[in-house]
């Protein structure tokens, strides 16, 4: 932890962005937003593949639940309709609710998981909901000459992270 | 932040979305500015209710899916493209759910575009789930907004439908309101309205009541008539006419005149009996008609013709008229007032005239006596009937400045020149004189009377130069002369004016209590029997009654007064006798009292029997014109300063 921590705040210093991975929509369950979760091979040196897939698989389940219709939707929806969409300035729809916890999951996933191995996700609403980019930080410090697309990715992912926000 | 192209401000843009906005809410608005109030009240206050709840719901949803994002894609960074930009194919196929998809790469937005996104050229931008552009809204309706852009489309329809159906609604429920422009007036095609008011008879008729006074001031002859020409049109046109076309006839026999009285005073009566059967107000048409009337009531201007007729007529048609003209002071007034001013003049002519009043007195005594009876009868007949004919032969005449001079002289004289009528009078050569000559002549015999008038009855003639006092106090006495004559029986002695006068005028007019009848209390003895039997008056020798008093309606001295003194019998109400001549007076006035007055009348015939001049003394002083015409029961002419002729319809 410290030496990721660590090697984080090297890597912010003197990280560079190596390259960025894009995961693709996964349209094989239809139009529905999901991502693929097929590890990419940028990142196999740089993280677990189970890690990997846990947190597209989470996020997957995230965007599913969140166009989920049920008797909140609907309810929600009807209010909405009843006070002429008024009630849209005090409150938020379960999407932008699922939404924002998606928002903490990527938060919280970066400054475990991906920021300590160098990466950065970047969460796929600001991209549309096409993809989830993820930047590979190159260690310079450490690395040294690191293979430019990963340190690449992981910079740019990082630097799209830091970018999105 | 992907920085945006460069947009510029198209105003066209927003040419669309803004009429949409403004005929919504203009429309929506004008709903329910005007029918909403009418449907509110005539169908159901929850029209409107609904209606704006609808509205609301439009202006929601149109509000969401124009402002709403429908899903733009944001521009992909340049590292997201930079291996597929050079070569990057243009189609990128994808399985979904087993089947191939293409995905197009788009150049703008640097991304194969999702399944269903399309670019939507007027926004520039890809939108995921791309509907259309919609220009009423100024937005793409994509995924987001798709649900609003919706249920914008269903509202609206919802609305629209609601508008137009409770407007029809409207429309239907005032349909009548169609056929006719609120604002415009127009003659033409207006709905007729019912007549849902039918007229009876009996109609009301105004109450003639002794308070009424009328006063109507008249001009001088000269003025006058040219204004009775103007105001009444063709009847003063053709009165003026039928008086200048008919000169004075030269003075005649007293006997022809007689006999001609006779016939005039048959034909007067039966006219005037037929004449006032009608029950008709003696408009100047009908004066016109009426051989006494015709010519001399109506036109001032008539000259001894129209006068002598009128005389003949007066005497029988004054009572009438008087009575006619007390019971309708209103409707007669006017009419008869050119007539009774004829009258009054007349009735001092008539003495002038009167076949019966020869050219002297004796003669006119003689014929008056003898005519005195038929006149009597025919009088009393008359005045049984109505006095306003007399009153508006009086009134006629008085429309000359001359002939209301005679009147005004002889405010007490009507009663006398009625009586006078009745009987012959003194002056001969008077009787066919015009009434212009007959008031002068009533003029100087006022004069002259005045000298006798003013010991016997001051109080009736007062030289004041104010006339609405002499009428005020005539009309006052008139009436104390009514009421005196109610309560008294007995004639005056007293009164000298004519006896022919104030029989004549008692028979004349039976209507007015209180004529002023000096001339006939001049004759008591005569009165009495007339007083007693109308019919049979020996007051023709009363008629011929000499003395000062006799001249006044005759054109000598005495016409003068005796003029004043019909004058005066003619307004019996609302002259106020003197004194002495109340009695007469008094007996003057009821022949031109209403027939409920003839009771009167014949207490006051007797009453006034031997009280002649009273009224002849209370003639205006000596060169005085009349002050206060003899009320006639209608009219009473009062002559003011100058020759003014003011006719007071009581």
């Amino acid at each position: 932890m410290a030496t990721e921590v660590h090697n984080l705040q090297e890597l912010r210093r003197s990280a560079s962005l190596a390259t960025k991975v894009f995961i693709q929509r996964d349209y094989s369950d239809g139009t529905i937003c999901q991502f693929q979760t097929k590890f990419p091979p940028e990142l196999d040196s740089r993280i677990e593949r189970q890690l990997f897939e846990e947190t597209v698989k989470t996020l997957n389940s995230f965007y599913a639940e969140a166009e989920k219709i049920g008797g909140s939707s609907y309810l929600e929806g009807c209010l909405a309709c009843a006070t002429a969409y008024f009630i849209f300035l005090c409150m938020e729809t379960h999407y932008e609710k699922v939404l924002k916890k998606i928002s903490r999951y990527i938060q919280e996933q970066n400054e475990k998981v991906f920021a300590p191995r160098g990466l950065l996700l970047t969460d796929p609403v600001e991209r549309g909901m096409r993809v989830i980019e993820i930047a590979i930080y190159e260690d310079r410090c450490s690395s040294g000459s690191s293979s430019s697309g990963s340190s690449g990715s992981g910079s740019s992912a990082g630097g799209g992270g830091a970018g999105a926000r | 932040m992907p920085a945006e192209s460069g947009k510029r401000f198209k105003p066209s843009k927003y040419v669309p979305v803004s009429a949409a906005a403004i005929f919504l809410v203009g429309a929506t608005t004008l709903f329910f500015a005007f029918t909403c109030p009418g449907l509110s009240l005539s169908v159901s206050p929850a029209v409107p209710i609904y209606n704006a709840i609808v509205f609301l719901f439009v202006l929601a949803n149109f509000s969401m899916a124009t402002f709403m994002d429908p899903g733009i894609f944001p521009r992909a960074e340049e590292d997201e493209d930079k291996e597929d930009d050079f070569r990057a194919p243009l189609y990128k196929t994808v399985e979904i759910k087993g089947i191939q998809v293409r995905m197009k790469w788009c150049a703008t937005c640097r991304f194969y575009r999702p399944p269903r996104c399309s670019h939507c050229s007027v926004c520039d931008n890809c939108v995921e789930e791309f509907d259309h552009h919609c220009p009423w809204v100024n937005n793409c309706i994509g995924r987001r907004n798709y649900r609003y852009f919706f249920l914008f489309l269903l509202s609206l329809t919802a609305h629209i439908m609601g508008v137009f159906g409770f407007g029809l609604l409207y429309v239907l429920y005032h349909m009548e309101e169609l056929s006719g422009v609120r604002t415009a007036v127009t003659y033409l095609g207006r709905p007729k309205k019912e007549k849902t008011i039918v007229i009876r008879p009996p109609f009301l008729r105004p109450e003639v009541s002794d308070g009424q006074i009328t006063v109507k001031i008249m001009d001088n002859g000269i003025q006058g008539e040219l204004r009775r020409s103007k105001s009444k049109g063709s009847l003063e046109i053709t009165e003026s006419q039928s008086a200048d076309a008919e000169p004075p006839p030269p003075p005649k026999p007293d006997l022809s005149r007689y006999t001609g009285l006779r016939t005039h005073l048959n034909l007067a009566t039966n006219e005037d009996s037929s004449l006032l059967g009608k029950d008709s107000p003696p408009t100047p048409t009908m004066y016109k008609y009426r051989p006494g009337y015709s010519s001399s009531s109506t036109t001032a201007a008539m000259p001894h013709s129209s006068s002598a007729k009128l005389s003949r007529g007066d005497s029988l048609k004054e009572p009438t008229s008087i009575a006619e003209s007390s019971r309708h002071p209103s409707y007669r007034s006017e009419p008869s007032l050119e007539p009774e001013s004829f009258r009054s003049p007349t009735f001092g002519k008539s003495f002038h005239f009167d076949p019966l009043s020869s050219g002297s007195r004796s003669s006119s005594l003689k014929s008056a006596q003898g005519t005195g009876f038929e006149l009597g009868q025919l009088q009393s007949i008359r005045s049984e009937g109505t006095t306003s004919t007399s009153y508006k032969s009086l009134a006629n005449q008085t429309r000359n400045g001359s002939l209301s001079y005679d009147s005004l002289l002889t405010p007490s004289d009507s009663p006398d020149f009625e009586s006078v009528q009745a009987g012959p009078e003194p002056d001969p050569p008077l009787g066919y004189t015009s009434p212009f000559l007959s008031a002068r002549l009533a003029q100087q015999r006022e004069a002259e009377r005045h000298p006798h008038l003013v010991p016997t009855g001051p109080a009736h003639r007062e030289p004041s130069p104010v006339r609405y006092d002499n009428l005020s106090r005539h009309i006052v006495a008139s009436l104390q002369e009514r009421e005196k004559l109610l309560r008294q029986s007995p004639p005056l002695p007293g009164r000298e004016e004519e006896p022919g006068l104030g029989d004549s005028g008692i028979q004349s007019t039976p209507g007015s209590g209180h004529a002023p009848r000096t001339s006939s209390s001049s004759d008591d003895s005569k009165r009495s029997p007339l007083g007693k039997t109308p019919l049979g008056r020996p007051a023709v020798p009363r008629f011929g009654k000499p003395d000062g008093l006799r001249g006044r309606g005759l054109g000598s001295p005495e016409p003068g007064p005796t003029a004043p003194y019909l004058g005066r019998s003619m307004s019996y109400s609302s002259q106020k006798a003197p004194p002495g001549v109340s009695e007469m007076e008094e007996v003057a006035l009821q022949p031109l009292l209403t027939p409920k007055d003839d009771v009167q009348l014949k207490t006051a015939y007797s009453k006034s029997n031997g009280q002649p001049k009273s009224i002849g003394s209370a003639s205006p002083g000596p060169g005085q014109p009349p002050l206060s015409s003899p009320t006639r029961g209608g009219v009473k002419k009062v002559s003011g300063v100058g020759g003014t002729t003011y006719e007071i319809s009581v």
